[in-house]
């Protein structure tokens, strides 16, 4: 049986694709990858990641990510200019203090010249930050 | 349509409808399977069981495995061996040699060579220290294993030893066609800081009957050694809770240093023997393996931010003399008069209890992360007839007898929830 949900990460040698996801905060957004939403939109096709074969640890180890980096007040809006949230490739899976947090969607274990895929991120992602009083932000995917 | 009598699905074939007839293939099709999903596996070289674990990951990290080379090598014979059978075409045999040999790894070496093998490789973790349950162990057997002929001790056998007295025969022999239970767990462990307090007490000058208290708390960071892994054998669910008050009463005489890991329980292997099997023996091939999953996604994993003390966040009723914020590994130091002992055990106790550093585990969902029927409140009605109450009372029960009669829960499957304490 197929388990076809959220943040599906496929990769071929060279870009990965990512199905359609949402991240839950104040509004739902889906993470971009360039301008367009993961998943395509009525005028655009589904966007590919280009995958960086340098970006891995001693491990042979990288990950596609969303990363969020919310407004002042730790809130997404809708056009994106004050805020962002895109798909990225990372060489380490989690920021979880700052003004960026990151969380990870897929491993991918350098094989050869492509790429092993395993799958983290199954469900769409609720977002909330915290903001203490006398430290950084930190981020949380729920 | 008329089902065609010459077609039967038999062992290791399915049969399958669907709108342009009817299908029958030679392998079971491929289910999707959980993260962690476990298995166990006999290894005929080593002669011991070993699990596999379906990859998962706790913050994008798949946990490491302490192997040998040796065993990798043998799991990898045993099990790519058992997926090859007379049915196997040439390219299939091919693929699956290629994959034998190591074609996700590279696991050269001598066989007592110690490898620390990621869990995505799918190395076999050992499972050491079995435990027994039924006849010869723990009288908590699972209602699935009773239905399947595994016998309690005797009741009385016990309470006879106990007394220095000597059991009869007949309470030493097992009921005809009992078999015997083992069980090991499958945890991971996660590095963490962890909080750390001294507590020093002396007589204090100025006020005659009372003690001055001094704590200073800390935090001590997890050793570059330890890493994300997997662990076996009895998983103590209390090294995963925070600090009570039974495990703190001894605070004030000596140093309090919390574990620099987290945990949490993945599966449960049970080993069940043939019938008849005789009561302390060792499992082997002949016993049949079941497992007993308990985490079904991939996990998130954080610990709270290590704040400084400030004695008035801490203190009520008691006297704080100072509070002083401590630099390097200290969050703080507080002294404090009491004239009680019991006062002075819970004030430490209360500290340690808000600055623990235990982390919490939580699976990303986005939502709920439970399958359980959602509870009805009670309501009064005229008749005197609950119809909601009596209704969600009988649902449960036939879940929980389910449940028992199951080892496994079915899709969904429960998620760990997330600690909104986390975000103070």
């Amino acid at each position: 049986m197929d388990f076809r949900h959220p943040f599906l990460v496929t990769a071929g040698a060279k870009e990965a694709r990512v199905a359609a996801g949402l991240i839950l905060a104040n509004i739902a957004v889906q993470p971009l990858i360039g301008s367009v939403p993961i998943g395509g939109d009525d005028k655009r096709q589904q966007p590919v990641l280009r995958l960086d074969a340098s970006l891995i640890n001693e491990a042979n180890e990288s990950w596609v990510c969303v990363e969020a980096t919310p407004d002042a007040e730790g809130n997404l809006d809708e056009k994106g200019e004050a805020s962002k949230v895109e798909v990225v490739q990372s060489r380490h899976p989690i920021a979880d203090v700052g003004p960026t947090g990151r969380t990870p969607l897929a491993l991918l274990v350098r094989r050869g010249t492509g790429w092993q895929v395993f799958q983290i991120a199954m469900f769409h992602l609720r977002y909330v930050t915290s903001q203490p009083a006398n430290g950084p932000r930190r981020h949380f995917f729920l | 349509m008329t089902p065609d009598p010459k077609i039967q699905p038999s062992r290791g074939t399915r049969l399958q409808e669907n709108s342009l007839g009817r299908s029958l293939s030679m392998r079971r099709g491929r289910e999707w399977k959980h993260p962690w999903h476990t298995e166990a596996i006999w290894l005929p070289g080593k002669k011991a069981w070993a699990a596999f674990v379906l990859a998962g990951f706790v913050n994008g990290f798949a946990p490491l495995v302490r192997t040998t080379a040796g065993e990798l090598r043998d799991a990898r014979a045993t099990f790519f061996g058992q997926l090859v059978d007379a049915r196997s075409g040439a390219a299939e045999i091919a693929q699956l040699a290629l994959l034998a040999i190591g074609g996700t790894g590279d696991f050269g070496g001598p066989d007592s060579t110690v490898l620390d093998v990621p869990l995505y490789q799918n190395p076999p973790v050992p499972l050491n220290g079995f435990r027994p349950i039924g006849w010869d162990g723990s009288p908590s057997v699972p209602l699935f294993f009773q239905d399947r002929g595994v016998g309690k001790p005797p009741p009385n056998l016990q309470a006879v030893l106990e007394r220095g007295g000597k059991p009869s025969e007949d309470s030493l022999t097992p009921p005809a066609g009992n078999r015997l239970l083992r069980a090991c767990d499958i945890w991971v462990q996660q590095p963490r800081t962890a909080l750390t307090s001294q507590i020093t007490v002396s007589l204090s000058s100025a006020i005659a009957g009372t003690s001055v208290v001094d704590q200073a708390i800390g935090i001590r960071e997890a050793p570059d050694s330890q890493k994300l892994k997997i662990q076996t054998g009895t998983y103590q669910q209390v090294q995963n809770s925070k600090l009570n008050f039974q495990g703190a009463a001894n605070l004030l005489a000596s140093d309090y240093e919390e574990k620099t890991w987290d945990e949490i329980l993945i599966s449960t292997v049970y080993l069940l023997s043939p019938p008849n099997a005789a009561p302390g023996s060792q499992p082997d091939s002949t016993w049949q393996s079941f497992a007993k999953q308990s985490a079904f996604w991939n996990l998130s994993w954080s610990q709270p931010d290590a704040k400084p003390v400030f004695s008035t966040d801490i203190f009520r009723g008691i006297t704080a003399l100072v509070g002083v914020l401590a630099g390097g590994s200290g969050l703080g130091a507080v002294s404090f008069i009491t004239a009680s002992i019991n006062d002075a055990t819970q004030a430490a106790f209360n500290i340690l209890q808000t600055q623990s550093l235990a982390g919490t585990f939580w699976t990303p969902t986005s939502g709920g992360t439970t399958s359980a029927w959602p509870k009805v409140a009670p309501t009064a009605r005229p008749d005197g007839i609950d119809k909601g109450t009596t209704a969600s009372a009988k649902a449960k029960a036939q879940k929980a007898d389910r449940h028992n009669r199951k080892l496994d829960p079915t899709f969904p499957f429960e998620g760990q929830k997330f600690n909104l304490s986390l975000l103070k």
